[in-house]
């Protein structure tokens, strides 16, 4: 990392006769504030704004940049806890007097109901019921509560209200505020309801209450049962490793531990299923952070897990992103590759469960500001050995590098990334590379998060598809001899986006494999880009933008070579800022459903960025 | 991200925006967090809906990996989640009641890749195929069971199935009966497998059945040897005696320093304990230091708690810059970045390097305990460091002392930083950033002439380092070369017309000797690759306004708040003109909406005040200049402007006054002396 550029500065900079320099901090003394429970006293030292960068601070908070919709979105935060508070308790008097101080006396709405519904699904567990038409807001502030309280009907309560605000649109003394709510609870009959969908508020701006609530969509869920069960202390709950290593959060490491150790941030760490010993159990390998060990839990026969990890051989301090078992060598036992901060690593399997590092086995070292991140196998030129493709992902380093930066440049198409790898099998667990003979060396600078193969074309020959930060996605069609192209465009399937996540399956059923891309959904990207200034006088760089933050993508494959994008008419788009996105069929009906985790960075401040 | 170029040209605000970003998040800032996990069930009509809250798998955790598999081998579909706070792992048993059954096949390869990966299983009911690839690794860091799950529904009838082999043939296995699971081995016939009867199930014990996230609250002690000890930062302190003491003068013998204040209860009532370790520690030869970052002199009735602590502990002094170095150092040992709490105590070995810290209220016994084991290899320092057992096969532990560095060097501590570029080129070999790095703490640290030396070895080394030329070029215009100065900033716009760095400096040098109109065109030049900048626009505001072109000027400022609404400095010169052109209330009105954004902008509060005074609001005026004076002492205009107005309405004392406090803060300033002349004339 090097440090930030000088600027000359004379002191005629100043319209003001003689150069004036703030101190900041000066003739303050720190300010204590001890907190209870802890066993020490934080220094509140001044704030650190002597420099170019830390002056930015300010410029995170909404509103304190150029972009106005922000500010509107920061007035708005504290009024819109207080309408989530009504929401989820209409029947208390604390909730509807403190509601009342954020309407404006001649505040209306359309009522929390709709006159015609629609069922839209209906098996013997599960009832969901499109609602239409919703009338003009027509009853008055103190009818609302009541109104909400008779739409939530059986419920007494709610347990969960969500607003988010996706979209802000600047009138005269008027901001119209879109949100998207979800509101949730169980009856006493032990079913559980949510009602989520989108609604228009009124903001006066003069007046900083809101003047009207209309209802745009709205759709019922009632489910008679619970889809999974959480069963994980009952599972892992007698290993120590569990309890000391998996229930806290990773911060809990990063604040400890020196930062030599190396525990980041992120949390890029992932979780791989296989059978580890051989005895028909599927184990689980959960990878974690530089300094705490991978941990291998086994299967028993109770179906609880044990930690062998130690015994194993794969107890290791590496940093690990991926493992994936795999037979490497046909000897019928499952190997392991690793992908760690260090080296892409082979463990052999000596057939009883114990795992050795086979030294030297990949060719490639880790070189440079590349972060191997992922990997996927598949036998692309099937000759018998399954062969890994690598992602490689550039992380923030602080500052820039001298050999131009490496922040993704441009934002919205990043080509200054770092080179993603393929591995061919020679056997016995060793590889070579194989990235410029299969012409996968192409367009092959980018911020990959994530790979997956599938023959998509039907012709035997696995394809892949990588998901890319800061860009458009590639496909690359294997030809057959050893050799890919690239199909991405003639697929329609760039994705412009921040792709984290790539799945395929027949999700409906017609016998090919459709492919479901996890991306950021941003809400105050969406907010930002939605207005005409951004990125004003270039049309096609604010579609671009906006598309950025639009959410997860699923393209149906049409059978001729190409895809149709059906993310917003299916409803899959909606994922959040998803990571790990894939099918599942949890009621097993024959129809692949969704299951998306998401979120980013949660630290202790509410402040998001 | 608006700010991202779209060529790959460096540009500064966007690099920063990055940079600020990543500092944020590692303390704690969030960022897309608190985001709830979705369900969306397919309606089998090509449409998802969303039921993730009804469902309650909406898990707040920042998810990561997702795996599908069969934990308790009842054939209903479960999932594991890795997450990156905790609970880091869920496991997921799905309880759906429905009298559904499903398909359960695992391949296995002979004649193409034994996990046969890559075969497609296609299954067939009521005339429809659907089809499934096997797959190793998909979605993020994730690779879910090999087995493959079909639904199937109301469908009574069994499903044919077959599978298309890895560079093979597709071999059709007829009916398979869902009541059991299958096995198919290619070239065998299939065989089964049982579902895990019911009477198989782990006992439902009495830990609880969601795992509760431990409490990640600091809330008790914590102490952390450190992997890669660090150079303690060579700054001083002052004893009771008033002498000036650094570590320095310890080195051979181990040391023990604790940082405490009188404001800190625990500490307070500690202190007796730890002076007493002092002779404990000094039979073992090691040095006790007891260190009060309280600052400036002990306020009336609060004891002077340093001046209790005698020999051989030793009681010291912190002093602003010191307690600022040792706050940077502290909030670089931890990934997790927060400013320095008390009692901190250090545990620092003979060579100068700290190797052990330790958070909150610690047993003295700890520190007499550890003396006799700091560990002296990486093999033990890393044993020491790392709370759970375990192998590494390719250990790295780097400190980023680069940035460390640069975070002594932004605060205005730029012999630490020297030190510590300087270190790390012994350390890790030559390295150009390292190097650059190490010319800015050269020059800001009084070597201009070493820095100059570096610069030049960097550019004899890679021609093409810009940023290299730019701060040569700052180092001539500092030594008064002008000329050369240009040739460099020319240099690097010539290669990047987007390095509005050097624009500006180019101007400078324009503006040092002025020349408006010149850097007027640098200005204008650099908007064109720059669009977006406002400090160029308010730069441009300014040349104009000093070039005469007073409405162009008024109006480049204000399209430097527009970009910036932060950028104080362009509310200042727009209202200094304002004033200037007798524009008074539009100053005004400007002054407050900057100072809505620094409130203590002395500049702001000096214009603001100008305008109310030539408004005719004099109390109001009068309060401003006060603030502006308060805000910054040293800063002279708002005396004067007091002084003036004071003397315009007949309070010549007062008046007098005023220029007496500036006189006090700058001993023979020309203005305020002039002034006073002139009130002694009586002739203001």
């Amino acid at each position: 990392m090097k440090q930030r550029i000088l600027l000359f500065s004379t002191t005629s900079l100043l319209l003001v006769a003689g150069a004036l320099w703030i101190f900041y901090g000066s003739g303050a003394s720190p300010e204590f504030v001890p907190t209870a429970g802890r066993s020490w006293t934080e220094i509140h030292l001044p704030a650190p704004s002597y420099s170019p960068v830390e002056k930015l601070r300010a410029k995170t908070v909404a509103g304190n940049d150029k972009f106005i919709v922000e500010t509107r979105e920061r007035e708005l935060r504290q009024p819109l806890k207080t309408l989530q508070r009504l929401f989820l308790h209409p029947g208390s008097e604390t909730a509807v007097k403190e509601y009342e101080s954020i309407t404006s006396d001649d505040f209306k709405a359309s009522p929390f109901s709709s006159t015609g519904e629609l069922p839209l699904y209906q098996s013997k567990e599960i009832r969901v019921v499109e609602e239409m038409s919703f009338p003009a807001p027509s009853i008055e502030r103190s009818a609302f509560p009541a109104s909400i309280l008779a739409s939530i009907d059986p419920l007494k309560i709610l347990t969960s209200a969500e607003l988010k605000v996706t979209g802000i649109s600047e009138e005269k003394e008027l901001s119209k505020i879109e949100i998207l709510f979800s509101l949730s609870g169980p009856s006493d009959e032990g079913e559980h309801h949510q009602w989520s969908g989108e609604a228009l508020l009124g903001w006066k701006t003069s007046e900083r209450k809101f003047s009207f609530f209309q209802l745009k969509k709205r759709r019922h869920v009632t489910l008679s049962a619970s889809p999974f069960q959480d069963v994980t202390a009952r599972a892992l709950g007698a290993n120590d490793s569990y309890r000391k290593i998996l229930q806290p959060s990773i911060d809990h490491f990063r604040s400890r531990l020196d930062a030599a150790v190396g525990v980041g941030v992120y949390g890029h760490n992932g979780l791989a299923v296989g059978d580890a010993d051989g005895d028909g159990l599927e184990d689980l390998y959960v990878l974690t952070a530089a300094g705490l060990p991978n941990l291998l839990y086994r299967c028993g026969q109770d179906g609880t897990f044990s930690d062998a990890s130690r015994e194993a051989g794969v107890d290791l301090l590496d940093g690990t992103s991926q493992a994936l078992f795999l037979d490497l060598d046909n000897d019928s036992d499952q190997d392991l590759f690793l992908v760690t901060e260090q080296r892409l690593v082979v463990l052999l399997n000596d057939g009883s469960g114990r795992f050795l590092h086979l030294e030297n086995a990949i060719p490639e070292k880790i070189t440079g500001s590349a972060t191997p991140l992922s990997a996927a196998a598949a036998d692309y030129d099937l000759d018998g050995l399954v062969d890994i493709h690598i992602c490689s992902y550039v992380f923030w380093r602080g500052g820039s590098n001298s050999a131009g930066t490496r922040l993704p440049i441009p934002y919205h198409e990043a080509h200054n990334g770092a080179a993603n790898i393929l591995l061919k099998n020679l056997g016995g667990g060793r590889f070579s590379n194989a990235t410029e003979t299969s012409g996968l060396d192409r367009d092959n600078q980018r911020f990959s998060f994530a790979a997956a193969w599938a023959d998509y074309d039907d012709d035997g020959y696995p394809d892949l598809y990588t998901a890319n930060d800061f860009g458009s996605n590639n496909l690359w069609r294997n030809k057959g001899d050893g050799t890919f192209e690239e199909a991405t465009i003639a697929a329609g399937v760039e994705d412009v986006g921040a792709g984290m996540s790539v799945s395929w399956e027949d999700y409906d059923n017609d016998g090919d494999l459709d492919l479901y891309v996890g991306n950021m959904f941003s809400a105050a990207g969406r907010r930002v880009t939605a207005g005409n200034d951004y990125k004003a006088g270039d049309q096609l760089l604010q579609a671009i933008y906006r598309r950025h933050a639009r959410g997860n993508s699923l393209f149906s494959n049409a059978k001729d070579g190409s895809f149709e994008d059906v993310s917003i008419s299916s409803g899959a788009w909606f994922g959040r800022w998803a990571w790990g996105c894939d099918f599942l069929d949890f009621n097993l009906d024959g129809n692949e459903d969704l299951y998306v985790q998401n979120g980013f960075l949660t630290n202790s401040s509410e402040h998001d960025l | 991200m608006s700010q991202s170029p779209r060529e790959e040209l460096r540009l500064q605000r966007y690099l920063d925006g990055w940079e600020i970003i990543n500092r944020m998040i590692r303390e704690d800032t969030s960022w897309g967090g608190r985001e709830r996990n979705c369900l969306h069930l397919s309606s089998g009509e090509g449409n998802f809906i969303d039921i993730s809250a009804a469902s309650g798998v909406d898990y707040i955790q920042d998810g990561r990996a997702l795996c599908r598999l069969d934990l308790d081998l009842d054939g209903r579909p479960d999932l594991a989640l890795r997450n990156r706070d905790g609970p880091q792992l869920r496991l997921l048993r799905n309880t759906w009641p429905g009298g559904n059954r499903a398909l359960w096949i695992r391949v296995e390869g002979r004649n193409c890749n034994r996990d046969a990966i890559g075969a497609r299983i296609s299954v067939t009911s009521s005339g429809k195929t659907r089809i499934k690839d096997i797959r190793a690794g998909a979605a993020f860091l994730s690779q879910s069971s090999r087995w493959a799950c079909f639904g199937l529904g109301g469908e009574k009838t069994p499903p044919a199935v077959s599978v298309r082999w890895p560079g093979g043939a597709t071999t059709s296995y007829g009916t398979l009966d869902p009541g059991d699971r299958w096995l198919i081995i290619q070239g065998e016939e299939p065989s089964r497998l049982p579902f895990r009867k019911s009477e198989q199930e782990p006992p439902a014990t009495q830990v609880p059945q969601a795992p509760e996230p431990v409490d990640t609250e600091e809330s008790s002690s914590i102490e952390t040897w450190l992997v890669a000890p660090v150079t303690a930062p060579d700054l001083p302190w002052t004893d009771p005696q008033g002498r000036q003491r650094r570590l320095g003068e310890f080195r051979g013998k181990p040391l023990v320093l604790h940082l405490f204040s009188r404001d800190c209860a625990v500490c307070v009532s500690d202190l007796g304990a730890l002076i007493a370790m002092g002779k404990e520690l000094s039979r073992k030869g090691a040095v006790n230091l007891i260190a009060s970052v309280d600052l400036g002199p002990v306020p009336d009735g609060k004891r002077d708690l340093v001046a209790k602590i005698s020999g051989p502990s030793i009681g010291l002094r912190f002093e602003r810059k010191t307690l600022a170095g040792w706050n940077i150092l502290f909030r670089h040992l931890f990934n997790h970045r927060r400013d320095l709490v008390v009692p901190t105590s250090f545990l620092i070995e003979e060579s100068g390097k700290i190797v052990k810290v330790y958070r909150g209220r610690t047993d003295p016994a700890r520190y007499l305990a550890d003396l006799g084991k700091i560990p002296r290899s990486d093999n033990l320092r890393i044993k020491k460091a790392l709370p759970f057992k375990g192998r590494y096969l390719y250990p790295n532990f780097q400190r980023d002392l680069l940035e460390l560095g640069n975070a002594y060097s932004e605060a205005g501590l730029p012999l630490q930083a020297r030190a510590i570029f300087k270190s790390t080129l012994a350390a890790r070999g030559e390295n150009l950033d390292t190097l650059f790095n190490y010319a800015i703490s050269s020059a800001q640290s009084g070597s201009p002439g070493e820095a100059r030396k570096i610069y030049l070895e960097i550019l004899k080394k890679r021609p093409g380092y810009a940023d290299a030329r730019n701060n040569l070029g700052i180092l001539e215009a500092q030594a008064g070369r002008l000329e050369q100065a240009r040739e460099y900033f020319r240099s690097v716009i010539q290669d990047n017309p987007a390095h509005t760095e050097a624009a500006l400096n180019l101007a400078n040098t324009w503006l040092q000797e002025g020349d408006f109109e010149t850097a007027t065109a640098v200005y204008r030049k650099a908007l064109l690759h720059d669009t977006e900048s406002a400090k160029l626009r308010r730069m441009l505001g300014f040349a104009l306004f000093r070039g005469g072109f007073v409405e162009e000027s008024i109006s480049s400022h204000k399209e430097a708040i527009r970009l910036d609404p932060l950028d104080l400095d362009a509310y200042r010169n727009l209202a200094i003109i304002l004033n200037a052109t007798e524009g008074y209330r539009e100053a005004a009105a400007i002054s407050i909406l900057g100072l809505k954004n620094g409130p203590n902008h002395s500049g702001l509060l000096n214009t603001h005040g100008f305008a109310l005074w030539k408004l005719g609001d004099t109390a109001r005026a009068s309060a401003e200049f006060k603030k502006a004076i308060s805000a910054a002492p040293d800063f002279d205009r708002p005396y004067l402007n007091l002084a003036r107005m004071l003397a315009d309405t007949a309070r010549p004392d007062d008046a007098m006054a005023a220029l007496g406090a500036l006189l006090q803060r700058m001993p023979g300033h020309p203005q305020a002396l002039e002034q006073i002349e002139k009130l002694r004339s009586g002739n203001p």
